[in-house]
Parts: structure tokens; sequence; C-alpha cells
């Protein structure tokens, strides 16, 4: 069974048809790249999965369940973790507390008034710290990381619930190029020792032909190709819209 | 015989946010007519240091000229108003504006001998804007909105135009577009400095290349020597 | 059918002036992202200088007129002296200091208006020329009526010419949505600011004036209409002037058939329609969703430390102090005493909310009031004791909280400042005209400890164990899960929401749990006085709470307390000394945002930096 089923998904703002009938499965430990220009709605189609937008049409489905429409927080307990291509971490808390609350949060304790949260859930959060490479910043404040370390603590967290999908917006957008591969080497461990699903947005070519299993890529709302990278390489339709090249301009002058 | 004076100088900028120092003493020279592009990494200072020309930025050491006019320390309106086009990063239309009232906040008087820049030029330079004259800028696709920021700051008549990252986050066939945009400035006789961390686009639009890394410049020249710079490439510019 | 046409006659008229208000307060807003709590003074400062005008040279209907319209122009000289002197000074600051330092301005000009003019009512002649009425159906409908509504016309396509068809206009919006943009493109936007300041501040001026032939002018117009008009943005939508008028058309229509259909019943419509607006629409019927969101936060808190040497004697320093001074200071200190440690409690329930969930309310007294109210009742209609009426207290507090609550929540910013003391207002009107229930403005009286804790002291022992305690709750709540999780919702709802948390449910529960604590305070408060009066649910009490949560420092939670016992003593020396008590506390409020902004505790911290 899919850990993600989208079908037939639509969605328009005004007279604007953002995804107008998207269908599409990720399986269970797969990377999946949403590529396309910019305005072809990946955004609107990755808001709709996470629930911060409700479609208009069309169904979405998280191991079997309908989640159509439902809340970011009711998505996250279907077992969906999120990063987001401005990282949004807890930035008065230290590492570890941005971890363990999380983790509060996935043992059902958020609104516990009884002990503090102190020490609780503290060797989990070691343990992601840990996957992560950040164990030298465990009593760091968010606020003073790095971007890159910041984007590892988001990994971080996303993990806390032990999702079965991880959905990433732009995973290195912002990250130095050399950082941009030591992060998606990260998120492939997760893939091989969780085996997390990963579905992700992506501007740079290099993350998404070398580390997704299978691209989509989508113009004005519709899926105009699918398939492993090298066959997405060899598109030419695909060439057309979006990858295209100067010598092709060069060409044209 | 001596060169003549740059357009735009910066000398030893210091640039902080904050506590946090970003650039440390960088000096370029842009000289008149060039399309220069300011190279290197993200987080390297290329967005500070076209910040810091601007007066977006606190700077706390070195100068900045324009021509001969020194406008260190001057509000970033006068320093538009000298002659510095800037065009941010994320492109900051005015969304709740129309194409056409987003022209007008741009619009400015030229100075003498700058070239003069019409509504009617402008939709002929991006003719997709002509058609799109009431829309709201915040519906029109990030394209779009690239051409609008661009074309809003032409309509101040700069001398020189400065564009942060023009390439970034826009589809390659959009990039294309930039590209030819560019060239058209520069044939109109402007000034342009751009960062870049896309080397082919650089190359293709740029004359002349620094190489920006941890705050500081470090090699300026002919982008041809630049790109071809085996160990420059590996070290500072890769992908 | 000839009633309704007059009826609505009557209620367009009064939504002139209320348009004219709300319209200026909206561009404000716009411009400089500030709300101007001090738009109600220029309005009242309308009123008294067209009154002294008129009173000059108003004989004749252009003399009444120049007389209304040199009021309007002499407040927008007033508003440009305060953009340049005062809000330029604050532009970069959080909302909540933004809020509380215009409100200085109130106080500020309420007691120069008093200095000036007296405190008596001044009312003014009718208008030469508009001072009958002409025969509608029957009816008599007064000729200024048709004037007022006239105006508001007028207005209203004046300003949609600025803004669509001048340079002038087009600036200001675009300066409304990214000010360094504008600055980069070679506009000097400071003259924006200060022209769209002026241009608010004439319009409330000149709503002022013009209100002047039909009601007297008063100390009490400024916080009345600033209410009613922040009713009407959230209505309306913040930003937009189409918004100001339709929802001052609503509101103010409203209230005319109200008024004569059920008089009881006009609060709980506008409250209707505020909620339901605010349900189905959080922006407002006009308004853009970006203002609804609250800023990135530039400064964050560093993370939390309990008990670090340094905090920690202060804590045994308070409790020492607080159980050991009875035994060395008098009777009348240990009832001002007293009253530090209610609103000690009082101020660090505030602070729970504002600093641990980051929701600013400019509401609280209305749980602390239903908590001295929940107390005052159970002792004169059910004649209860003591004890079980302080149990009352909590639950009062509690119900209110969680009723206002539900749709404070639901919003953020300075949109849930201003629902959260407009709920406050109503409270506060509520309780002044239900004199059947309430005794209105005479108050409950006799609302005294039982027998046992009748001496003062044994009364100081009993409030301060369980505020204490109370106190000590909260602290605790700020660090168990909950107070984790709220923290974390305001460090980033997106990333809250995104690892399971309900954040709006969240807030909700620490909503309710500060009402709760307040409405203890509030219980304790009333038998401290012995007495209830509708004060303590004013904006005056929640803005006390937050000079206090503010001048012990914000980010420390120590602050509200240090806070308490400062500004108590402050308050209880000078009003011995000077009935300009109120000036005073304007300029410590303005002071307290333009110079310490992180209050006495960062002074210390401050001091400490600079000596090391």
């Amino acid at each position: 069974m899919s850990v993600l089923a989208v079908e037939n998904l639509s969605k328009a703002f005004g007279g604007v048809q953002a995804v107008g009938g998207v269908s599409f499965a990720v399986a269970s430990g797969e990377r999946v790249a949403l590529i396309g220009p910019n305005g072809a709605g990946k955004t609107t189609l990755f808001n709709c999965i996470n629930g911060q937008l409700r479609p208009d049409g069309g169904r979405i489905r998280m191991s079997g369940q309908d989640v159509t429409g439902k809340t970011p927080h009711r998505i996250w307990r279907h077992g969906v973790g999120r990063t987001f291509q401005i990282t949004a971490t807890f930035t008065s808390m230290t590492v570890a507390e941005n971890i363990q609350v999380a983790l509060a949060s996935a043992d059902g304790a958020a609104t516990g008034l009884g002990r503090r949260l102190g020490t609780r859930y503290r060797a989990e959060a070691e343990a992601l710290i840990d996957l992560v490479g950040l164990a030298s910043r465990t009593e760091n404040s968010a606020a003073e990381l790095p971007y890159g370390d910041l984007k590892r603590l988001e990994l971080a967290v996303a993990m806390t619930n032990d999702p079965s999908l991880l959905l990433m917006d732009e995973p290195t957008a912002g990250m130095a190029a050399d950082a941009r591969g030591g992060m998606m080497d990260l998120v492939d461990v997760m893939v091989a020792e969780r085996g997390v699903a990963v579905l992700f947005t992506e501007h740079d070519m290099d993350v998404v032909f070398g580390h997704a299993d299978r691209v989509i890529v989508l113009d004005r709302g519709q899926v105009i190709a699918e398939g492993t990278p090298d066959e997405i390489r060899a598109d030419a339709r695909v060439r057309a819209v979006y990858l295209g090249t100067f010598d092709a301009q060069e060409a044209a002058v | 015989m001596s060169a003549p004076a740059p357009a735009l100088r910066l000398a030893g900028i210091e640039a902080f946010y904050g506590t946090a120092q970003a650039l440390f003493g960088v000096d370029l020279d842009v000289p008149a007519g060039s399309v220069t592009v300011l190279l290197g990494r993200n987080g390297a200072g290329k967005s500070t240091t076209l910040k810091a020309a601007m007066g977006l930025v606190n700077v706390q050491a070195g100068r900045v000229f324009i021509g001969s006019r020194d406008v260190t320390g001057v509000p970033s309106y006068k320093v538009a108003r000298a002659g510095l086009g800037y065009v941010p990063e994320t492109r900051r239309v005015f969304a709740g504006l129309s194409v056409e009232e987003n022209l007008v906040v741009g619009e400015r008087a030229a100075d003498a001998g700058v070239a003069v820049w019409t509504r009617e030029r402008i939709f002929d330079l991006f003719p997709p804007l002509a058609g799109m004259r009431a829309r709201l800028a915040g519906q029109l696709s990030g394209g779009e909105q690239q051409m609008l920021t661009i074309a809003r700051t032409l309509m101040g008549n700069p001398r020189i135009v400065l564009l942060d990252e023009p390439s970034e986050g826009l589809a390659p066939v959009i990039v294309q577009q930039i590209a030819a945009t560019i060239q058209t400035l520069a044939a109109e006789g402007l000034t342009v400095l751009l960062s870049e961390q896309n080397v082919r686009f650089a190359m293709h639009v740029a004359s002349r290349a620094a190489v920006i890394e941890r705050g500081r410049i470090l090699v300026e020249g002919p982008i041809a020597d630049i790109a071809a710079d085996d160990s420059v490439r590996e070290a500072y510019l890769t992908p | 059918m000839s009633f309704i046409v007059v009826q609505a006659i009557t209620g367009l008229a009064s939504a002139a002036s209320l348009f004219l208000i709300a319209v200026g307060l909206s561009i404000v807003f716009g411009v400089t992202r500030v709300v101007n709590f001090a738009h109600g003074s220029l309005y009242m400062l309308g009123a008294y200088l067209a009154f002294s005008f008129v009173a000059a040279f108003g004989e004749s209907f252009l003399g009444y007129l120049a007389a209304i319209l040199l009021a309007a122009i002499v407040v927008g000289g007033v508003g440009a002296v305060m953009e340049t002197s005062l809000l330029r000074r604050i532009y970069r600051a959080p909302e909540l200091f933004q809020l509380l330092a215009t409100f200085g301005v109130v106080l500020v000009v309420q007691d120069l208006t008093r200095l000036i003019w007296g405190a008596d009512d001044l009312f003014a002649p009718r208008m030469p020329g508009l001072d009958g009425a002409i025969q509608f159906l029957g009816h008599a409908v007064p000729q200024y009526d048709l004037f007022l509504i006239a105006v508001a016309f007028v207005v209203l396509g004046a300003l949609w010419l600025l803004f669509r068809h001048t340079r002038f206009g087009v600036l200001v919006r675009a300066a409304t949505e990214d000010r360094e943009m504008v600055a980069a493109l070679g506009i000097d936007q400071r003259w924006l600011f200060t022209g769209a300041f002026i241009l608010g501040a004439a319009l409330a001026g000149l709503g002022g004036a013009l209100q002047i032939p039909r009601q007297a002018a008063s100390l009490s117009m400024d916080l009345n209409i600033i209410v009613d008009a922040f009713v009407v943005v959230v209505v309306g939508g913040m930003g937009s002037i189409m918004g100001a008028f339709v929802a001052a058309v609503l509101i103010s229509e409203l209230l005319a058939f109200g008024v004569v259909i059920f008089p009881e019943i006009t609060l709980v419509l506008i409250f209707m329609v505020m909620a339901v607006t605010l349900v189905l629409k959080p922006s407002g019927l006009f308004g853009r969703p970006e203002f609804t969101m609250a800023e990135d936060r530039r400064n964050p808190d560093p993370p939390l430390r309990a008990g670090d040497g340094l905090s920690r004697i202060f804590w045994w320093f308070l409790l020492v102090a607080g159980v050991a001074a009875p035994l060395v200071i008098g009777d009348f200190a240990v009832v001002v005493l007293t009253e530090i440690a209610i609103l000690a409690l009082f101020a660090a329930s505030l602070h729970f909310l504002l600093w641990g969930g980051g929701l600013i309310t400019f509401g609280h007294a209305a749980y602390f009031g239903l908590g001295a109210y929940g107390s005052g009742l159970a002792v004169f209609h059910l004649s209860l004791g003591m004890a079980p009426a302080l149990l009352l207290a909590p639950l009062a507090g509690a119900a209110g909280a969680l009723l206002f609550g539900w749709f404070c929540v639901r919003l953020s910013g300075i949109y849930m400042a201003m629902l959260t003391l407009a709920f406050a207002q109503m409270a506060w009107s509520a309780a002044f005209q239900w004199v059947g229930f309430t005794g209105g403005d005479n108050g409950i009286l006799g609302v005294w400890p039982s027998a046992w804790a009748s001496d003062p002291v044994v009364f100081y022992y009993l409030a301060f164990v369980v505020c204490a305690a109370v106190i000590w709750g909260l602290r605790h709540t700020v660090f168990s899960p909950f107070g984790y999780t709220l923290r974390a919702t305001r460090d980033s709802a997106l990333r809250a929401a995104a690892i399971g948390v309900d954040v709006t449910r969240h807030r909700w529960l620490a909503f309710t749990l500060a009402g709760a604590a307040a409405g203890v305070a509030g219980g304790f408060f009333a038998f401290a006085k012995g007495s209830v009066f509708p004060d303590v649910l004013f904006v005056s009490t929640s803005v006390d709470g937050l000079v206090m949560v503010l001048l012990g420092g914000l980010q420390s939670l120590a602050g509200p307390i240090l806070g308490a016992i400062v500004f108590t003593e402050i308050e209880t020396e000078l009003t011995r000394l000077t009935d300009l008590w109120q000036l005073f506390l304007g300029l410590l409020i303005i002071v307290l945002v333009v110079v310490l902004p992180h209050g006495l505790v960062g002074l210390s911290a401050l001091v400490r930096r600079r000596s090391s």
C-alpha cells in the first residue's frame, strides 16, 4: 500500500487553476522529487498534502486512510514529518528542548501540567541529535545555530513521531553548495535506517538527480512527466518547459 | 593612460547585521558601462555587498563612491537619487498595487545624460507586462515579478543597476529572458553589477567578475580569466 | 415604514463621526503599522478645540463651519508633533509597546485637557442654519444629521481619489507594504509617514469637532470612541477605507435600531457582529490577511534556565520579606502590601500570556474584574461567606476567559490586542449598565472578609499565601510540557502545528488558565477593598497590569512581581502628592517604552554588563 496517494487533486485561487487534477503515489521508503517552473503549482500541491490548504476536489490518502482537508496537526498524527523552505524552529529553546517538545507532543503530553519537561524524553532526543550530527550543539539555543545546522535540527524534529513520510519543501534552499550533499545524505540515512518515504520539492537539479528515486514534473497545475531521473533528463518536453539550456538560447539568437 | 574613474567603487567595506560581521573589507571597482558579476556561494556576502552600496545595511568602515561622490552612510533614498538602482533578491514587488502603480512608485526624473525610460519603452522591453498593466503585482508569476522589479527600478532612470541574484528561483527558460534583458541594459549604456551563484549565467551576461568568499573579494578581473582558473572554480564556485 | 427610514438616517448620522475616526486609525495603521490608541484623544481634542473656536467666532453658519475646519487643522498639527516626536521612535518596537506608548499619550492628553478646559462637560450651541429639522413622512429629521451624512460621503470620495489617483496615495499604499523598498527606489518615506499621520489626525479632529452640536465635549469621549473605532476596524479590516465605512455604518445602524427595540441587547448585538465576522473572516470584511499575522520576533529570548543563583536568591528573598514584613511595618503599610501581593498575581497571570504565549492581551482586566464581581455578587446576592465567594472568583475569571478567549486566540498580534480590549470594555459596560444586578456605578458594597480574617494582618497572610501559591503554580506551568508547548506556539506556530500541536486549542487553554489566575487576584481584591466597582474591568486596570509587567521586564519570570511592587509604591506615594497622577503615569509609560524597553530587570543586566 502507498504511504501517500494523491487522487485527482485540484485547487483554484480566484479564477486560476493552481492544481488541476493531479494524481500520483509515493511508496514506502521511496524518495520522490516534485519539480517544475515557478507557478507550476508545486507549493499549492504541497500545502494541500500537508493540510495548510483545503483542496477543492480529489482525495489524499495516507497509508490508505483518507486525510483530505485535515489540519496540519492532524496530518502529523498520520505519521508525517515536515521541514520548511525557510527553517521553522523554536528559537527560545535549546536544540535538545526543540526535540523534547516534539517528543512530548508525540507522546500525547503537550498539555501536561505535572512534572517539568526538564530531562524528560532526553535520551530519545539525544539519539536523534546524534543521528543528525548535532551532538556538540545539544545545549545551544536554536537562535545561535548556523543555517545548515538549523536544517539538520528541523530534520531531527520532523523524525520525532517516527514518520512514514517526510514532506520536505526545498530541503537545501539557502544552504552553501558544499553542504547540500551532506544534508541529502542525511535524508538518505533516514530512508535507509528508518524506512521513511520522502516527498520533496527542489530547485537544485544536482540534488534532484542525485537523491531522488523518481521525479514528478509539474507545469501549470498538471503532471507533465514522471519517471526516473534519467528518463526525466532525457524528456524533451521537460527540457523545453523547465530545464532548458543556454545553448538553446544562443542558437535562437 | 590611466583608467577612467569607476562608476561605482567600494573601498574597505565592513558591514554588520547586529553584532555579526558579514563583510570584512570589501574592495570592488565597477567600471562605467561594464557588466560586472559578483560570484560566490550562499552566505559569502554577495547580497550584503549590494546592500552596503545601497545603504541598506550597517556599514561601520570603508567608503562607497558613485563616480567621485562619496555616499557612505547616506540614507538609501539619497543613494537612489544619486543614480543607483537596486533590484532585490526576493523581488519584493508591491503585491497590492497594480503593475502600473508599481512603476509609478519607481518613477523619477532622469538626470542629464542618462538613458530615459518611459512606460512605453519599459513595455517594449517586457512585452508580457504590457498586457497586464492593471493586474495586481501579487498575482504575477515569479518570472513576471522579476521583470516588474527590474522595470520598476528602471523607471527611476539609474546610471548603475544592482541586481541581486536575478536568476534565483526562476525556471531556466525565464532565466534566459532575464539574461537577454541584462544585455539590452548594457547596450543602453547602463552600468550593471549583479550577484550570482550560477556561473553559466554569469559567463553569459558579464564581462568582468569578482569572487567573494567569507566577506572578502578574492579575485577580480575579466570573467573569462576567472572562469578559466580551475583552482578558483573548484574552490569557490562549484557546482 | 417611515419610522424605519428615520431611524436609519439617525444611524447613518452617528456613523459619520465613527467613520471619520476609524478611517484615520486605519490609514495610520496601514502606513506605520502602529495602532494609535491616542486616536480617540485627537478626536476629543477636536471637540474641545471646536468648542472654543465656536465660542470665539461661531455665530454664523460660515463661522461655525470655519471653527470646525480650524479644529481639524489644529489637530492635524498636533498629529504632526506627535508623529515626529514620539511615533518615529517606536516604529520598530513590538506592537504591545506601541499600543502602550500611545496609551501613555491618552493619559497625558486627558490630564492636560482637564487642566485647560476643566472637568465639566461643555455644551456647544447648535450650528446656525442647520439647527432645525425637516419633516419627513410625519417625522422630524434634524438637518444637522443630513449634513453629517453628506460630510461622510464627501470624505469617503475624497479619500478614494487620493489613494487611487494621486502619487502620494500610491506611495502611501506602497509604503504600507514595504518601507525599505520604497526608500531604495529613491523616496524619502519619512514625509509619507508624517503625511499619513497628519491626515489621520485631522480626520479624527474633524470627527470630534462635528460632534459638538450633538453631544457635549467631555473627558470620557476619547476612550469611548476609541473602543467603538477598534470594533469598527476589526470588523471592517485594518488598512481598508471601504471596510471602515461599511463597518461604521453597520455598527451605527445596529445601535440605532437596537436602542429602540431592545436597549439592553445592543452590546450583545455588537458582540455577535464582531464574533461572527472574525470567525468567518479573521482579517475583517475588507482586511488583508497578512496584517493578522504576528511579525517574526527579531530578538529571540534566551532558553529558560530554572533557578540560577541570582534568581533563586530573589525568590527566597521575596518569600522571607513577605512573611516577615507585617512584623515590622505599620497598618497602612500592611494594606498596601496586601494590594501588592494581589496585583503581583494579576501581573504574573498577564505575563504568563504575554511572555509565555506571545498572546498580546490589552483586556486582562476583564478576568480580574470578573473574579472581583464573582466574589462580590456571591456575597451580595447569595450571602455567601468569604471562603466560598473566593472559590467562585477563579471560576468566574476562567468562564470569562473561556468565552472571550475562544474568539481572541483565533487572532494574533494587533487584532488580538484590540479584540481582547473590546471584550473587556463590553464587560465593563455590562457592569456599568446592568444596575439591577451589579449596582452599576454605585458598585457593590460590604464585601468584607469573614470575622476570622477581618484583621488586616490575617487577611494579608491569607492573600499572600494564596497569591504566592498561584504565582508558583504559574511558574511551574512555564516549565511543564504545557508551558514549553505554549512557548513553542509563540516561537513558531507553523512548526508547532507540524509537530501535532493544536495551536488554537493550546492557546485557548492557556488563556483560560491565566483568566482563572487573574480571577483569584480579583476575588481577593474585592475583599481587600470591601467593595467592587466597574473600574476593575476598565481599560486602565488592564494598562496598570501591562505597565507592571513592562516595568519589571517582560523577559523575566521575576519581572511582573518586581513591577507590581515598584508600581504600587510609586502610585501610592504620588497620588498622595498630586492629582496629576495620570499625567505622570502617561509620561512614565512613554519613557519606559522608548528608553527602557527591557524594564528594571533589563536595566540591572545593562548595569552589570557596563560594569564588567
